[in-house]
């Protein structure tokens, strides 16, 4: 084992989710009409969120010179996630660097948006 | 996405009235703006609204106009707003640099006036945190583990457990069911003790490469559905890591996952939401 690299991917996005949801930063200022409430957002919305599914369901992806050499490199896909001859799910599964026998966030995200 | 409560009439009118906003600002992050060279910034933001920065003194806020603030019960669309506020945050970070990070469905009123008026008024306080977190990163590190691996050998190691299971297979019926449960006490205390050792190693091995460390609670309900089910989670740290550090992170994280059983989940690099300080009163 080398090179490990923290990922990005797809199948990180209920951590940045928690993140948004919960943490950043509270602004108080008598400006602030909203300022970040989530509760308003209610358990149900974290519910769904558990499930949240990849973000190419939604047309999105991270933008592009953000971190994709690094999430590609750590995730050992190719640059092309969309190119059908890319490497294999059990490929990626068995040289992702920091996972010893399950099925790292990247590749399960990338099986579940074929 | 449908199937919602009951709304009670008074819910019902809560839900449809929009919260309008006068003049009002969606506010992803504030930057520093002296380390690019233009204070610009082309994306689209929720609802696809242009986002530019809002700049004092070169204090930026990164916004977008808005007319509400962002309220729904359709999830499907908050999940929209949630990627698309990151995508805005990370493309002001690859600009940027570190930038402080606002939760989601900040919105501030009085138009790009009243923003330079908050800049301003906190200018020192901004400055310093931009400051503070230059060139740092949180990054998320989950330590899950499969003991499996470990309860089928630790009977080799625990004379405990090895008398137990022994004096277990020698034993008639009602004897047996007492020492049944006695072992399987022992073995829940002996893997007890290993989760134990196993986050203080996570912990011992990160801290000397890290600016900042905070556990965070195991049961958030917004554990993603790609944990694996065999796996429990033993620790959840939320770490501020110097960006030249994030390579000896990973090793030392290398390490841990050498130890039987054990995955490690670790993402980033996130702007500083776990540690950035609220502003304001």
């Amino acid at each position: 084992m080398s090179d490990p690299k923290p990922t990005r991917s797809q199948g990180d996005l209920a951590e940045m989710l928690e993140m948004l949801l919960d943490k950043g930063v509270v602004v108080n200022a008598d400006i602030a009409v909203s300022v970040g409430d989530t509760e308003l957002l209610g358990i149900e919305l974290r519910a769904a969120i558990a499930s949240f599914e990849t973000a190419a369901e939604y047309g999105l992806e991270f933008p592009t010179g953000t971190d994709m050499e690094r999430v590609e490199s750590a995730a050992n896909i190719s640059p092309d996630q969309s190119d059908p001859a890319s490497e294999t799910q059990s490929e990626t599964e068995s040289t992702n660097p920091l996972s010893d026998d399950s099925t790292p966030t990247a590749s399960t995200s990338a099986e579940e948006t074929k | 996405m449908t199937d919602h409560r009951p709304s009670p009439e008074e819910e019902q009118t809560t839900a449809n009235e929009e919260r309008t906003v006068s003049n009002g600002r969606y506010l992803y992050c504030v930057v520093d703006t002296t380390s690019s060279e233009s204070a610009t910034l082309s994306t689209t933001g929720v609802d696809d609204n242009p986002v530019y920065v809002v700049e004092a003194d070169g204090v930026g806020a990164v916004v977008h106009d808005c007319e509400t603030v962002y309220e729904t019960e359709d999830l499907e669309q908050v999940k929209r707003w949630l990627v698309t506020h990151q995508q805005v945050v990370d493309a002001a970070s690859d600009a940027f640099g570190t930038p402080l990070p606002m939760r989601f469905d900040t919105v501030l009123e009085g138009g790009d006036a009243s923003i330079e008026r908050w800049l301003e008024d906190h200018y020192e306080g901004f400055r310093d945190e931009l400051a503070s977190f230059a060139g740092v990163w949180e990054y998320r590190i989950n330590l899950l583990w499969d003991s499996a691996p470990f309860e089928e050998t630790i009977a080799d190691r625990d004379d405990r457990l090895r008398e137990l299971r022994q004096r277990q297979q020698q034993s008639g019926a009602g004897k047996k069911f007492l020492l049944e449960k006695q072992s399987d006490q022992r073995l829940q205390e002996l893997k007890r003790e290993r989760r134990t050792e196993l986050a203080d190693q996570l912990k011992e091995a990160i801290t000397p490469v890290v600016n900042d460390l905070t556990e965070q609670d195991t049961n958030t309900p917004l554990q993603d559905e790609h944990s694996s089910i065999e796996k429990e989670q033993i620790v959840r740290f939320a770490v501020l890591a110097d960006e030249d550090d994030e390579t000896a992170l990973g090793d030392r994280l290398d390490t841990i996952v050498e130890h039987e059983g054990v995955e490690i989940r670790f993402t980033g690099p996130w702007p500083p939401y776990t540690f950035a300080p609220d502003i304001g009163k």
